[in-house]
């Protein structure tokens, strides 16, 4: 529902981009450029091994919002997107995303809630990987 | 004045002394009035639980001194710490907007001054101020990445003692340089350290040992000392 909200608010904001299958959307360490909504297919969420080969993270659906928290709190993507199949994308650039967020105040409500599953996913993950 | 636990506790907000230090609470005067009336204040002992894991959501809490660990069970029954909150975080914010339970406990490490808001308050608190929704998606944001690191910690990383290099690393990024090397206050126990990086007491004692015997760390008291900071950083693969 929440996401639906984010969408229809930013859909004359965005723009539309295609991703192959091994494509990268944006890779770990960079400086975030904006949000991610996917349209429609699967990315892979990686994170870059120090030696050796990246290890999968997990995967998003269509509906999901990739690179929200980094472009809240400023900081690199802690990870790395990569399409695990052909891939619909909305981007929004990040001044563009912010300004939408000052003008309407329910969008930010909707943004708090993706986030707050986003909390939720990761620690679900967290009490699987520390039972191996 | 008299206080619990000799704590200078803060009534007001808008005279709390480290208000302006504390990312959420760092508002403009008005929201920051709308926060002091309706917060409620108290003052927790070392081990207090302010809400576990499963519990419906009552509201927030911010932390206004002190830290506090938040815990989960893993799938195993096994508790795992998913982080030590500081001061000036705010916590339960994911269960009150989402309106579902509790995912982690949250125990107080040490006395401390907390403020309460009930979860209709800081709902209608969001929808007033745009300023507390981006900082509470500062806060929420913060607590995603800690999530992600502590994954990746766990999940990539081969050996124990990789995991356990790791976390002591990440303490001294917030260490004092000395010429003794990086001081670092360890305020958990060994059972608190096991619980963070998903294995048994037994093992970090043991470890802990093994990093003294190579010179890596040394200990005095309650403070540990990185010794060897390049010798540590070659122990972690991710």
């Amino acid at each position: 529902m929440s996401r639906s909200v984010i969408e229809t608010t930013l859909a004359d904001h965005e723009t539309l981009l295609r991703f192959r299958t091994g494509e990268t959307l944006f890779r770990e360490g960079e400086e975030p450029r904006g949000v991610y909504v996917l349209h429609s297919g699967t990315v892979q969420l990686l994170f870059a091994a120090r030696n050796g080969n990246p290890k999968p993270l997990r995967e998003a659906q269509p509906g999901q919002i990739l690179g929200l928290s980094c472009l809240v709190t400023q900081r690199p993507h802690d990870c790395t997107a990569t399409a695990a199949e052909p891939c619909e994308v909305a981007f929004i650039e990040r001044g563009e995303f912010l300004r939408t967020l000052d003008d309407s105040p329910t969008v930010w409500f909707s943004v708090l809630r993706v986030l707050s599953r986003d909390v939720n996913a990761a620690y679900d993950d967290m009490r699987v990987i520390a039972a191996r | 004045m008299p206080s619990p636990y000799n704590l200078a506790i803060a009534d007001h907000c808008g005279q709390c002394p480290v208000r302006t230090s504390h990312s959420f609470c760092n508002m403009e005067p008005e929201p920051v009035e709308a926060l002091n009336s309706i917060k409620f204040n108290a003052a927790y002992p070392k081990g207090a639980l302010l809400f576990v894991e499963g519990e419906q959501p009552r509201g927030v809490y911010i932390l206004c001194s002190g830290r506090a660990k938040l815990t989960t069970s893993s799938t195993e029954g096994r508790t795992l710490i998913v982080k030590i909150a500081n001061h000036g975080e705010i916590l339960g914010a994911s269960a009150a907007i989402l309106g579902r339970p509790y995912e982690v406990s949250a125990e107080m490490l040490e006395p401390s001054q907390v403020s309460f808001i009930r979860r209709e308050d800081f709902l209608r608190f969001l929808s007033a101020y745009s300023e507390a929704c981006m900082h509470t998606a500062q806060q929420l944001s913060e607590k995603y990445e800690a999530a992600q690191r502590e994954i990746r910690s766990l999940g990539l990383a081969h050996t124990t003692s990789e995991k356990l290099a790791r976390l002591l690393l990440g303490w001294s990024d917030e260490g004092e340089v000395t010429p003794q090397g990086t001081r670092m206050q360890v305020l958990l126990t060994h059972e608190e350290i096991a619980q963070m990086i998903g294995t048994t007491r037994e093992t970090v004692t043991r470890l802990l040992s093994e990093f003294k015997r190579k010179k890596l760390i040394s200990v005095k008291g309650s403070s540990l000392f990185l010794l060897a900071r390049e010798q540590m950083r070659d122990m972690v693969s991710i």
